[in-house]
Parts: structure tokens; sequence; C-alpha cells
């Protein structure tokens, strides 16, 4: 039996964003200091992102996902970034993501359900992909 | 610094994931899942104790890449979770460039990347594509 019900299959297509952000150096640096990554670049005023950075762009409010309750475990599987440039402090960045697929596989220790969400950041002053990416999570069923 | 295929990017050896770190990570990040950050939580969810996010362990891949090709040298970073770091954890991070390509007249570096455990266990592992130069 699938797992996956019209109201969860429903949600693939479901668009959220653009949201704004804007990239702060003091932000980067907590984010560095997080890691435990001392490279200077990610520090002062003209500090560059990591490249795990967009991690922290963060919709406000309910956006599409499977409901909390869907499954026993909720796991990260993949994740991934992909930058036309580096992102800086004092950019404005417009994130938007959208679910691409929800499939299900049967595992071990019961049946996984993935979502494949696309991210897409475009520079809010000057225009423009700046970059994207894609996120990957789970739900498993236990057995 | 410029890499050849076959090239290991040099060693990073983390120190030790503290729990403090975890809710700097927590706070910088804004993933405040509690199993990141409290024993009980965590517990109550069937682990040991708090786990490490997988996103810092991708952190960590991040700063093997940019200390080997240099800060925003990153064109795309992907990875998959594979097994769970606990608090307390040493993460050794390693790399291999497994091919250089010509890219709008640049040189991108494809490398095989991965973090992994004081077992030898691999947690994250992927690719990373960096700009040389």
């Amino acid at each position: 039996m699938s797992r996956i019900t019209s109201e969860i299959e429903s949600l693939v297509g479901q668009k959220h964003g653009p949201f704004r952000v804007t990239v702060e150096a003091g932000a980067i640096r907590k984010f560095a200091d997080a890691i435990g990554d001392p490279n200077p670049a990610y520090r002062g005023p003209e500090a560059i992102a990591p490249p795990t950075f967009p991690s922290t762009f963060r919709p406000e409010g309910t956006y599409p996902d499977v409901p909390p309750d869907f499954g026993d475990v909720g796991l990260h599987a993949s994740q991934c970034y992909e930058f036309d440039r580096p992102l800086r402090a004092g950019d404005k960045i417009d994130a938007s993501f959208t679910i691409v697929n929800i499939y299900e596989k049967s595992g071990r220790s019961g049946d996984l359900v993935f979502v494949e969400r696309e991210y897409e950041f475009t520079d809010a002053k000057a225009g423009g992909r700046v970059g994207g990416g894609k996120w990957v999570s789970l739900r498993r069923f236990n057995k | 610094m410029s890499y050849q295929a076959g090239d290991k990017l040099p060693e990073i050896v983390k120190d030790p994931i503290v729990k403090v770190q975890l809710v700097m990570y927590a706070g910088a990040s804004g993933d405040f899942n509690t199993i990141h950050t409290d024993d009980e939580a965590a517990r109550a969810r069937g682990l040991k104790g708090v786990i490490a996010h997988g996103m810092l362990s991708m952190g960590f891949l991040g700063q093997l890449a940019e200390s080997a090709f240099g800060a925003g040298s990153t064109h795309k970073l992907e990875v998959n979770f594979r097994g769970m770091v606990d608090a307390g954890e040493v993460i050794t991070l390693r790399g291999e460039v497994k091919e250089v390509r010509e890219d709008s007249g640049r040189q991108l570096a494809i490398c095989e990347i991965e973090a992994v455990n004081s077992a030898g266990d691999i947690v994250t592992s992927g690719t990373v594509e960096a700009w040389m130069g």
C-alpha cells in the first residue's frame, strides 16, 4: 500500500516564495564560528559566505511540507548547493523553493517517503540567478 | 593553489563536537530541532543523546573545500547524509581530486569528499566542484 496519499501527492509542484533575505556580515561570522572554520575571508564587512550559508535562509511562517506527524522519524537524506558567484555580506537574495518530487522506497527499517525540493536564489538588486540547490528529506514509517 | 586529478586535499581533523557547538550551530543556522541540543528530547526520540546537525558535517566539508581552493571557490557542493554524528565525536575530513575540467575558460576541480567519524565510518560524503583561480 502506498504511503503517498493524494493529499501528499498534491504537494508536488508547490512553490514557496520568493522571500527576501539580507546576507549580513555578523550572521556569516557566527555561522563560520559555529562550524569552527577560522577562514578570515568569512569575517569582516566584506565577508564571503561559506557554501552552506544558504541553509540559514529560512522562510517565515508556514510553507508547503508533509505534515509533522507523517511517518515516525524525519531525516535529512541529501543536500546540494550551486553557485554562479559566491554570496557576500550586503547581498539581498530572493529565495524560493519548490517541491519537485515525492517518492517512496521500502527499507529494512520500514517504508521511506522522500521529499525533494529545489531552491533558487536570485540577486534582488542586480537581478539574475546567483545559485540554487536541492534538499531531500525523508520520513520513515518504522516497521 | 592548483591541483591535478589524483591529488588529495589537505586533510582536516576537527576539534571534538562539544554540545555548545551544537547550540551555536542551532542559533547560527536557525535549525532548532531539539534532538541537537536537548539530551532528554533526543532520548525521547530513541537516541542515546544529542546528535549533530547533518548540515554541520556538510559545513565541515565546505571548510575542507574552501580551505583547499579558497573562500568563494565552490561552484557546487553536494552530499549524502549516511550516518548520525554523536556529540563528542571527532570528525576527519578528506577529499581527492577526480578530474580537472575546463569550463567557461576556467579550471574546475571535481573532487570526492567525505567526513569520517572516530570509528572510521563515513558519516557524510559527496562531491565538490571548485574553481581554481
